[in-house]
């Protein structure tokens, strides 16, 4: 039964939440009742096992593990359960843009929605927005490797008659910019067009504003992210900020983006300005944003320079899949994220307020203002410093190395969640003390809930980058999302 | 109110002369004739005249020393003290020169030749005085109190502590005193970085007298960091005398070393000591001492310039030349306005001589007419690469003509960089900062985004 929550009483609960941090399950806390529409959003799923593959003959249990459907249902299970009235995936769902990849695609959804059923016999809407790699995957280089023989059969490329596939596989007609109603509320998904981004987008907005403008929320959905939005202007594989423009018009827009598998644990995944925009991981595999020396993407290719790289897929299982549920009330949606390989959920629920235009406790200056510094280290914590040998990125041999173990914070009460360990290295030689170089590696927990990771965390920096025989020491200190750090431990000064 | 009238004392003070052949000994020359023509009271040395402790080489600056002051006297008649002590290569150069090498040369290692075997009877040949490992003269009413160097043994002065008792009564102040010996008294100018400090003994005998200033030499640092003159909690006033030789930069920058130390390796610079160019800068000192105040003139007698405004020590009071007070006055060098910092790519060699890709960042120096000289400068590879700001690598580096007069500064000072230290095919910038002596650092200069190719590509 829902409780009526007075307006004014809504707003001043929001702006202490808003000025704090996220708490869980807002509406449950609020008695708010049941959501008017629910929905599931995926990303970058890269469903790819096909028996009939070359790789996969060779070596079935290597395909068994990777990119298979297994997670995919579990995530559709999960929503279905959760009472979901559609499901969105923003892109890059068969991996290699094969017919056989999205037909596994629309049997498990045929499987946990039969008849496009869900909990208490609800209808539940496909929204499904394709991405790169269901449009040209198939001629990409492990692709074809994957396959054997070459060319690929045109009968199994899906973007060789996108149409008549999409038609054959989901039974519905295909449409670059598609829009549907669910519960009254519209979504709107257009597909992957050029890495530029959705050029489409503009005069289809315009034609179609009427029904898009006011203050009740509409859903967008596209593969990459648009620009100078979520994740920051330093996401990797951001468009060419047409979708930002168009979107730029409609406050109530809510787009959902994905193709930088990038983590929903943090902070910037969320970003209001003219309008909301939210990034949507990935349930194959994750990467640590660009600058940290363990981002495997990092764009220094010095391959000297940096440690290798870690990510969410070891061995080429999948460790760790991010998705999200979205629940919307009539003054705010709420977010909850979850961990697909574990089941749990990666932090508190986000709460959004509706109308967007009278509370944006997401951007990312009221973020970056409220802000705390993260944790203490644990008292008496030191960093270590051994010498040593490890495989540096790029270099096939292991090289002499520093290697910097330190504990990580502990999340307490008021303190913001660590995103972030900064590295100092200090030389000294005579008068001169100074700061030589200073590095970056993501918290340990970037990818599952806070505190999942317990370990101390590890830094490896290349030796040749200390001169030998200078006294060096290192300094490390927690960062969160926003810049602010806590106080800084050191280790002992050895002989480089 | 400023004592304006003449110096009551002048004194011309050099240290470290290494004296070896005709370019050393002409050097030499330019010192005396300069210090000659500004009517000087009295000549200075702190220590290490010879170079390999042979007497014909002290006899060397006998020599130059009766050209210019025939007699111990300047052209118009005044008389010229000579204020000189030995220092460890006056008494000990002798063995820095293998065995096999003397035997190679007997002409200059005859044992009649070897200082350290004769001290007082070298001194008295040289000078025609006599010899007392410490010693006390007054020159125009002013007491100076020389101590040769002893022994590697023995780093600080014997019978310093009885001597200065005994004499307390003529040195106690208000009036100044001068004390020269050879090493730094320890914990005292330059300190603590500096090598060639001895072992303390005397910085607690000399931290009785507050009107005390000591001379001394042996570390050769140069009169452009500002650190060689220092007051402290030692309580006295103690100034380095560089070296009319060659100038030993510290330690710590892209292109220095620290001396006496374990070698670094992986500079991507030559070591400008090692590199020769240490070799053709010459520099000393003339102190005037006035009714409130002392004013060195600090030269550049390899350019025959001012190394830098003059240091001034004020009298009757203390604390005015403390590392803190001159850190907190010290103008803060800057680049000239509309300096570009440049890049270019290009192999070359690191200091072991390794071929290397490498990065050279120049940049013009920071001049005295814009602010001050620089003493160093600070250049930081940093880049934002994920919206971090991160300082890709950072060094020091002296101008190549830091030790030198201002007019000695070439156009652009460079720091070179291993282009392994740096990002490939991501955007990154070279920001240079001037630096005075004191750590201070001026305003930014940023060049523009830079970006190196991967290698093995075009």
């Amino acid at each position: 039964m829902s409780v009526e929550i007075s307006r004014r009483g809504f707003l001043r609960g929001l702006a202490l939440f808003a000025a704090a941090r996220p708490v869980a399950s807002y509406a449950v806390a609020r008695g708010a009742g049941e959501p008017k529409v629910a929905f599931g959003v995926l990303s970058d799923v890269h469903i790819c096992c096909l028996p009939y593959m070359k790789r996969f003959i060779q070596d079935p249990a290597h395909y068994a593990r990777m990119r298979d459907p297994e997670l995919l249902e579990k995530a559709f299970a999960y929503f279905r359960d959760g009472g979901a009235d559609g499901v969105a995936i923003a892109g890059d769902i068969a991996d290699w843009g094969l017919v056989g990849q999205m037909q596994l695609v629309a049997d498990t959804w045929n499987k946990v929605f039969p008849s496009g059923k869900g909990k208490d016999g609800r209808s539940v809407t496909r929204l499904f927005a394709l991405g790169n790699h269901d449009f040209h995957g198939w001629h990409y280089a492990y692709a074809k490797e994957a396959r054997g023989e070459w060319p690929m059969p045109k009968e199994e490329i899906l973007a060789a008659d996108m149409k008549g596939n999409w038609k054959k596989i989901f039974g519905e007609k295909y449409e670059p910019i598609w829009m549907k109603s669910v519960k009254g509320y519209r979504f709107v998904g257009a597909h992957w067009e050029s890495a530029k981004g959705i050029h489409a987008l503009a005069p289809w907005a315009e034609k179609h504003a009427a029904e898009l403008a006011g203050e009740k929320p509409f859903f967008y959905f596209q593969h990459a992210q648009p620009k100078n939005t979520c994740l920051g202007n330093w996401i990797w594989g951001h468009d060419d900020g047409c979708a930002t423009k168009v979107l730029a018009k409609f406050p109530n827009a809510v787009a959902f983006s994905g193709h930088s598998h990038k983590p929903l644990t943090s902070e910037l995944n969320v970003w209001q300005g003219a309008f909301t925009s939210i990034g949507t991981a990935s349930l194959f595999s994750m990467g640590h944003p660009v600058g940290r020396d363990n981002a495997s993407g990092a764009l220094d290719l010095n391959p000297r320079g940096l440690m290798r790289g870690d990510g969410t897929r070891r061995k080429q299982k999948t460790i760790a899949a991010h998705g999200q549920f979205v629940r919307v009330y009539d003054e705010f949606i709420e977010i909850e994220r979850i961990e697909f390989v574990s089941g749990r959920k990666l932090g508190p629920n986000l709460v959004i307020p509706l109308p967007a235009t009278k509370a944006k406790p997401f951007l990312f200056a009221t973020q970056a203002e409220k802000a705390t510094s993260p944790a203490p280290f644990p008292e008496g914590a030191k960093v270590e410093v051994t010498r040593g040998k490890a495989p540096l990125r790029g270099e096939p041999k292991p090289q002499d190395v520093f290697i910097v173990t330190f504990p990580q914070t502990r999340r307490v009460a008021g303190a913001s969640r660590t995103a972030d360990y900064e590295i100092t290295v200090e030389t000294t030689e005579m008068d001169v003390t100074e700061i030589r170089l200073t590095r970056y590696v993501t918290s340990p927990n970037d990818f599952y809930p806070e505190g999942t990771k317990k370990g101390p965390v590890k830094f490896i920096l290349p030796a040749f980058l200390v001169p030998k025989g200078l006294s060096v020491r290192f300094g490390v200190c927690a960062r969160e999302t926003f810049g602010k750090t806590n106080t800084p431990i050191w280790s002992s000064s050895i002989l480089a | 109110m400023t004592d304006v009238s003449e110096p009551k004392l002048r004194i011309g003070v050099l240290s470290d002369i290494h004296i070896t052949d005709d370019a050393s000994t002409a050097i030499l020359r330019t010192a005396f004739e300069w210090f000659r023509d500004r009517h000087v009271d009295g000549v200075l040395i702190a220590g290490d005249m010879a170079d390999q402790g042979r007497l014909d080489q002290l006899l060397r600056v006998r020599k130059t020393w009766d050209a210019v002051f025939p007699g111990d006297r300047l052209p118009e008649g005044g008389k010229v003290e000579k204020l000189f002590v030995y220092g460890n290569h006056d008494v000990a150069g002798w063995e820095y020169n293998s065995a096999a090498f003397r035997k190679a040369h007997p002409e200059l290692f005859a044992p009649s030749n070897n200082i350290g075997a004769d001290r007082a009877g070298a001194w008295r040949k040289a000078w025609d005085e006599d010899y007392a490992p410490i010693y006390l003269k007054r020159v125009k009413g002013f007491a100076f109190v020389g101590a040769h160097f002893e022994s590697w043994k023995v780093q600080h002065i014997p019978g310093l502590d009885q001597f200065l008792a005994d004499h307390a009564g003529e040195l106690q102040g208000p009036q100044p005193f001068f004390y020269f010996q050879h090493m730094h008294p320890k914990g005292t100018c330059s300190a603590p970085w500096t090598w060639g400090q001895d072992d303390g003994q005397v910085t607690r005998a000399l931290s009785k007298f507050p009107n005390c200033v000591a001379l001394s030499g042996h570390s050769h640092t140069s009169l452009t960091d500002d650190r060689t003159i220092r007051q402290g909690d030692f309580g006295f006033t103690s100034v380095g005398t560089a070296s009319l030789r060659y100038i030993i930069p510290f330690g710590g920058r892209e292109n220095s070393s620290a001396f006496g130390a374990p070698r670094v390796e992986g500079r991507q610079m030559p070591d400008l000591l090692v590199s020769g160019a240490a070799w053709k800068v010459h520099q000393g000192m003339l102190m005037n001492v006035f009714g409130d105040r002392i004013v060195f003139e600090r030269r550049d007698f390899s350019l025959g310039a001012a190394l830098g405004p003059d240091w001034v020590v004020p009298l009757g009071g203390y604390g005015a030349l403390t590392y803190e007070t001159r850190a907190s006055k010290a103008p803060v060098p800057k680049l000239p306005k509309g300096a570009v910092v440049a890049w270019k790519e290009a192999p070359g060699k690191t200091r072991e001589g390794k071929s290397a890709a490498q990065v050279t960042v120049s940049f013009p120096p920071a001049r005295s007419m814009d602010a001050a000289r620089a003493f160093d400068y600070e250049v930081t590879a940093r880049t934002t690469e994920g919206g971090l700001s991160r300082i890709v690598c950072r060094k020091r580096v002296f101008s190549p003509a830091y030790w030198s007069a201002e007019c000695g500064e070439p156009p652009t000072v460079a720091c070179v960089f291993a282009k392994d230290e740096l990002p490939w095919n991501l955007k990154f910038v070279f920001a240079v900062r001037p630096m005075n002596c004191f750590g201070v650092k001026g305003p930014e200069v940023v060049s523009k985004a830079c970006k190196l190719k991967v290698e093995g590509t075009k």
